[in-house]
């Protein structure tokens, strides 16, 4: 051990009361070469004055805290990191791609809400011309058959196909292909008749055999039988059911509406 | 040397993350004072101190996850972010020239409360300041070394984790560090030593 040597390992000598020992064999050395020399004595004898003062000092600062507020400071941190997170969570901002992202499926909402709004719109403007269908259907139907006028040998067929017409309208195709129809006053004016005898043959009888034959007439037939005629459709034909005898003439007419 | 009944370190950093607030408590009561004296002892400064220790433990509390059992011990994983968070400090805050009450208060509010001799006790106070004062003036590598080994009473091996080198570079910084300190403080006592046979020469004169 020299002089060189001891300078290295006097601050951990002069340490010893502390956790790091140095190697029992490197102490033995060192003290013997304190014994010798006094210049290094000196030394170690200042860097053990300086390791009091410190260790002083340490004892001193022992109790050293920081102040309760820090610990209440921590607290109240804690708090709001370990509850606000799960509110805050779905408070995310969006950025970037996220964001057009957003605005898109945004406009996309909104664009397929406009065209669902304008198909129920325009089915909705469409309604009335289905629900004047529907109306003239009912009324149609509501105009049953007179039973002092038509005491038609096939009412039930009438009404099947009164039935039938009110079955087959439906809203859609009605609504597509509007007809003008005329007014349902003017409808009530014209009247399915039962059999009306025409001139004036004698009785007939059905035992002799006779024929119905379908024909179209001119509305001015009605008129001349004195049967209410709609107006508007004047130039229109009429079909009407007639009934020929035997011999070849007409015995009697009905309207068919 | 904490009772084998309660939890250690590393179970209480587990609660507090699954938010036990009572697990943060007993962290706090176990590790805030070595915190804050490394803290104090670095920067001279109480209040730099009080921040640095919030800092770390809030930090704890965000990023606790960040804390690997098996790299060291939760003191020294918290002592290497004070020193982060001290140094930084100190950096940011060099043009700026600490109270000189701020220095000495710590230390001169127990001395008063002693058992000892007043005078003694004067004496005793005013050469821990001196220390303190001269401790202050170390570069800051050879600073936190002294403060982490001889104030602090680390090993090596604790004082190399929480710096982050090898325990080789804490023992030079160490043995430089103190050379540097007794350096700084010869003068004081030179003075008082050389002061001596002037007053006796006037005494003759």
């Amino acid at each position: 051990m020299n002089c060189e040597s001891l300078r290295e390992i006097v601050s951990e000598l002069a340490r010893e009361g502390n956790r790091d020992a140095i190697d029992p064999t490197l102490r033995a050395d060192t003290l013997r070469h304190l014994d010798e020399c006094a210049e290094c004595a000196q030394r170690f004898q200042d860097q053990r004055a300086l390791t009091s003062r410190l260790q002083e000092m340490s004892e001193q600062m022992k109790s050293l805290t920081a102040s309760p507020q820090v610990e209440e400071r921590l607290r109240r941190a804690f708090c709001q990191t370990h509850i606000a997170p799960q509110v805050a969570t779905f408070r995310k901002p969006v950025t970037g791609v996220n964001q057009w992202r957003s605005l898109a499926l945004a406009a996309a909402v909104i664009l397929i809400v406009a065209i669902a709004g304008l198909r129920w719109y325009m089915m909705r403007k469409a309604q009335p011309g289905v629900q004047n269908s529907n109306s003239i259907a009912r009324t149609t139907a509501e105009q049953k058959p007179n039973p002092e006028i038509n005491s038609s040998p096939r009412p039930a067929r009438s009404e099947e196909n009164q039935t039938a017409i009110v079955k087959k309208v439906r809203p859609r195709s009605v609504s597509r292909h509007v007809r003008p129809i005329s007014k349902p006053n003017d409808i009530a004016h014209e009247v399915a008749t039962q059999f009306m005898p025409i001139g004036f043959a004698g009785p007939m009888n059905p035992q002799d055999g006779g024929e119905l034959v379908r024909v179209e007439l001119t509305r001015s037939a009605m008129l001349s039988l004195g049967l209410p005629v709609n107006m508007d459709r004047f130039g229109e034909s009429v079909k009407a059911d007639v009934l020929l005898g035997p011999d070849g003439f007409a015995r009697a007419i009905r309207f068919v509406q | 040397m904490k009772p084998e009944n309660q939890p250690s370190d590393t179970e209480l950093v587990q609660s507090m993350l699954a938010g036990d607030e009572q697990a943060l408590a007993a962290l706090y009561q176990r590790l805030q004072q070595n915190i804050y004296r490394f803290a104090f002892q670095m920067s001279g400064s109480a209040s730099v101190a009080e921040d640095v220790t919030q800092d770390v433990f809030m930090l704890l509390i965000r990023e606790g996850q960040s804390f690997d059992p098996e790299r060291g011990s939760l003191r020294s994983f918290l002592l290497g972010v004070a020193r982060n968070y001290v140094l930084r400090r100190l950096r940011r805050e060099r043009f700026y020239v600490a109270m000189e009450e701020d220095v000495g208060d710590a230390v001169t509010d127990r001395a008063e409360s002693s058992a000892a001799g007043p005078l003694d006790e004067l004496s005793r106070t005013e050469t821990i300041v001196s220390v303190r004062k001269a401790v202050l003036l170390l570069p800051e590598k050879y600073r936190e070394a002294l403060v982490l080994c001889d104030l602090e009473e680390l090993s090596y091996a604790e004082a190399a984790e929480v710096l982050g080198c090898a325990v080789g570079t804490v023992r030079s910084r160490l043995h430089r560090g103190r050379g540097l300190l007794l350096e700084k403080l010869k003068p004081a006592r030179e003075d008082e030593t050389v002061a001596a046979p002037t007053k006796s020469a006037r005494c003759f004169a």
